[in-house]
């Protein structure tokens, strides 16, 4: 490939594999736009393990898909820059971008149970990635590569030649993840790979994931809900509330103390053997995205909302591990609870 | 296992066709009456005298095995229909029914056989482009044309193309191989030329009468197939657009449509009866209605016969095949 690569700024702080400023994607329908993704800016490091969190339908799956320029119409990517590796995807020709793909970065769909072609045996299907790259062309190597593909996730070379439907939840996974470091990416995204799964298959899953993603040496973006899961596997994680990133920082200090009230909200909706009690979910439901909530857009379900919320969009703010969006962190917002401001009589 | 497989669906194919055999064997015989003093009926009503006409009943009556008992028959029955002797036109006497087929086959056959897979072809490629982003917009107008066409009622159709080219243009004829002398026999340069000559017109109403609807059904398909998850990898994998198109698209999108393909193909036996009626063509439609017309049972039963046998074929083809254009057919169904 020969894309010219910007040099290091600095030999201190790594370039970051993916850096996302300020991404703005609607989805433009007839009753108006989606604002799926608003505003979001975040970057990933090499080799870091990052995971991305958030209520359904909060825009995790839009973002990502964006990361390799899929996103499809209605949507439309409104603004922002998308860097991968230093190079901005959005700028670049068509057929330059299909090479991207695969190449650089890698990913497994939401719903990767049905990712797999129903009518090609696994082994063309990995095949055809390494083909279609240049990568491979005589049929011995391309065996032996799928040979050695499957391996790594600890499936049988016979599998090779059955057929998805043959396969269970867990192999088909482990399929797509195989198949997914096939051209040894630099960024491998994971659109909630263990939904589907039980419990001990989704652990053996996502060991299975976290192990060949530090075998090819990849970055990695994890979606998921389960906060217990994302603990155990990512070193930062991203919080997405309504089409924006409310909170990023590194696990430990987040789950310590975690400053934003959708963060707390979250884990506080984790169930715990200790307290054998049903846990509060988030009161309330997320908003339409056509018409977003001025102000903060957790305003209206936040438990600690202040006057300002309502009406100012809030800054970023740093904590202690990253950043959060919330006006409880900004010492320069006058704190008037909300209940009190409604009732105050009205001038 | 797909020994097995094959076994059940070849033993399926001969229960359905020894069904249709028997439905074949006692249908007639539930009618009140005895076919061959009905045939010497008419004939003696048409104002014929027959002399000693009882005892050349029973010579026809013993002839045919009419004088046996009903087991007997329905052996006897079962083993001309295995060597594919449909026994006498009743219209035609003298020719038997397989003759009349074996005159009609040829035609039919050559004309629906081609219009069949050439518009399952077109229909598949255009159904495929309707849904594909870089399909250029004449493809779009051509296709959606053909889908108003389709909505013709097809003697309408028809009978337009035969004002247009036959009358106005004067470029095919308006039918008529049926008189005899018209084509050349044998194979030759011209009775090929003289058989492209007659079918174009009845060949062309086929296509576009039937195109545009299946172009629909290919169409909703492609839409179904797009939305899959599985599009959404080949897509970021990098593949060239053309392979997704080809492999994981068509080849997805297209399976029902051979199934309905295979059906068509077991119906071109018993012809396209509008189509050969309106552009007088001697195909099996032909004789059929001709047949239906002169109360002609024994032809009758004969196509209606061949027609079972051909699509039960046809779907014991297609059965075969199927579980190598979807791998998941012969393990669900075992
Ligand atoms: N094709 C589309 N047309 C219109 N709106 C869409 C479309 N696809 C997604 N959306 C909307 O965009 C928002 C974000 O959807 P997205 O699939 O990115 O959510 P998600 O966070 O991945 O959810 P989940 O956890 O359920 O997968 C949702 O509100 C959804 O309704
Ligand atoms: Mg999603």
């Amino acid at each position: 490939m020969n894309q010219s690569y910007p040099p290091p700024t600095s030999p201190t702080i790594p370039k970051p594999i993916l850096q996302v400023e300020g991404l703005v994607i609607h989805y433009e329908t007839p009753r108006g736009a989606v604002q799926a993704v608003s505003d979001v800016s975040f970057s990933v490091q090499p080799r870091e393990r990052f995971g991305l969190v958030g209520e359904s339908g909060c825009g995790k799956s839009t973002l990502v898909t964006a990361f390799l320029r899929m996103t499809k119409p209605p949507g439309v990517i409104k603004a922002g820059r998308i860097l991968l590796n230093g190079v901005d995807i959005l700028a670049l020709p068509k057929n330059e971008m299909r090479r991207v793909r695969w190449s650089q970065v890698a990913l497994i769909p939401q719903g990767a149970m049905n990712s797999l072609n129903p009518v090609m045996r696994v082994r063309d299907q990995i095949a055809d990635a390494l083909v279609a790259h240049g990568v491979i062309l005589n049929q011995a190597a391309l065996t032996a590569r799928i040979e050695e593909l499957l391996a790594r996730v600890e499936l049988p070379a016979r599998v090779a030649r059955l057929y998805p439907h043959e396969l269970s939840g867990g192999m088909k996974q482990r399929v797509c993840i195989a198949m997914a470091t096939a051209l040894e990416p630099k960024l491998i995204i994971a659109d909630e790979p263990t939904s589907a799964l039980d419990v001990v298959t989704q652990r053996a899953v996502m060991e299975m994931l976290a192990n060949v993603q530090e075998m090819v040496g990849a970055a990695l973006i994890l979606i998921g809900h389960d906060m217990g899961l994302m603990a155990q596997v990512v070193d930062r994680l991203g919080v997405m509330y309504a089409g924006e990133l409310v909170e990023v920082g590194d696990v430990t200090s987040m789950f310590k103390s975690p400053q934003h009230p959708y963060t707390r909200a979250l884990l506080g909706s984790l169930p715990s053997p200790r307290e054998r009690k049903v846990r509060r979910a988030i009161g309330g439901l997320p908003p339409a995205l056509i018409a977003p909530p001025p102000g903060c857009r957790f305003h209206p379900r936040c438990p600690e909302a202040i006057v300002a919320c309502r009406e100012v969009a809030p800054r970023r703010l740093e904590t202690t591990g990253g950043w959060a969006t919330c006006h409880l962190l900004d010492p320069t917002q006058a704190s008037q609870p909300l209940e009190a401001a409604d009732a105050a009589p009205s001038a | 296992m797909s020994l097995l497989y094959l076994r059940n669906r070849l033993l399926n194919l001969l229960l359905v066709i020894w069904i249709a055999a028997t439905i074949n064997f006692i249908t007639p015989r539930l009618a009140p009456g005895d076919p061959i003093n009905a045939i010497f009926a008419r004939l003696e009503s048409q104002g014929q005298v027959i002399a000693n006409s009882a005892q050349i009943i029973d010579l026809y009556r013993e002839r045919f095995g009419l004088d046996l008992p009903l087991w007997q028959q329905y052996l006897r029955y079962l083993g001309s229909v295995l060597t594919l002797d449909l026994g006498y036109s009743l219209s035609y006497f003298p020719a038997t029914v397989s003759e009349l087929v074996m005159r009609a086959l040829p035609w039919t056959v050559g004309l629906l056989l081609t219009t069949t897979l050439l518009s399952f072809v077109l229909a598949v490629l255009l159904g495929a482009l309707f849904v594909w982003r870089g399909t250029p917009r004449s493809v779009h107008l051509i296709g959606w044309v053909l889908v108003g066409i389709s909505a013709i009622p097809y003697y309408l159709l028809a009978i337009v193309l035969i004002f247009i080219f036959a009358f106005t243009l004067n470029i095919f004829p308006a039918g008529g191989v049926t008189r005899i002398g018209n084509v050349a026999s044998g194979l030759s340069w011209s009775s090929v030329w003289d058989t492209l000559y007659y079918s174009t017109l009845p060949a062309l109403s086929i296509l576009l009468a039937s195109i545009g609807g299946s172009a629909l059904g290919m169409r909703g398909m492609m839409v179904t197939v797009l939305g899959e998850d599985y599009l959404l990898l080949a897509e970021a994998k990098g593949l060239p657009e053309r392979w997704i198109f080809l492999r994981y698209a068509v080849r997805n999108a297209i399976l029902p449509q051979v199934t309905g393909l295979a059906i068509s193909l077991g119906h071109v036996v018993s012809g396209a009866i509008l189509v050969e009626v309106l552009f007088s063509y001697p195909g099996m439609g032909y004789i059929l209605i001709d047949a239906i017309r002169g109360a002609d049972y024994t032809t009758v039963q004969g196509i209606t016969f061949l027609l079972v046998v051909s699509v039960a074929v046809a779907v014991f083809i297609i059965d075969v095949i199927n579980p190598w254009l979807d791998p998941r057919i012969l393990y669900g169904k075992r």
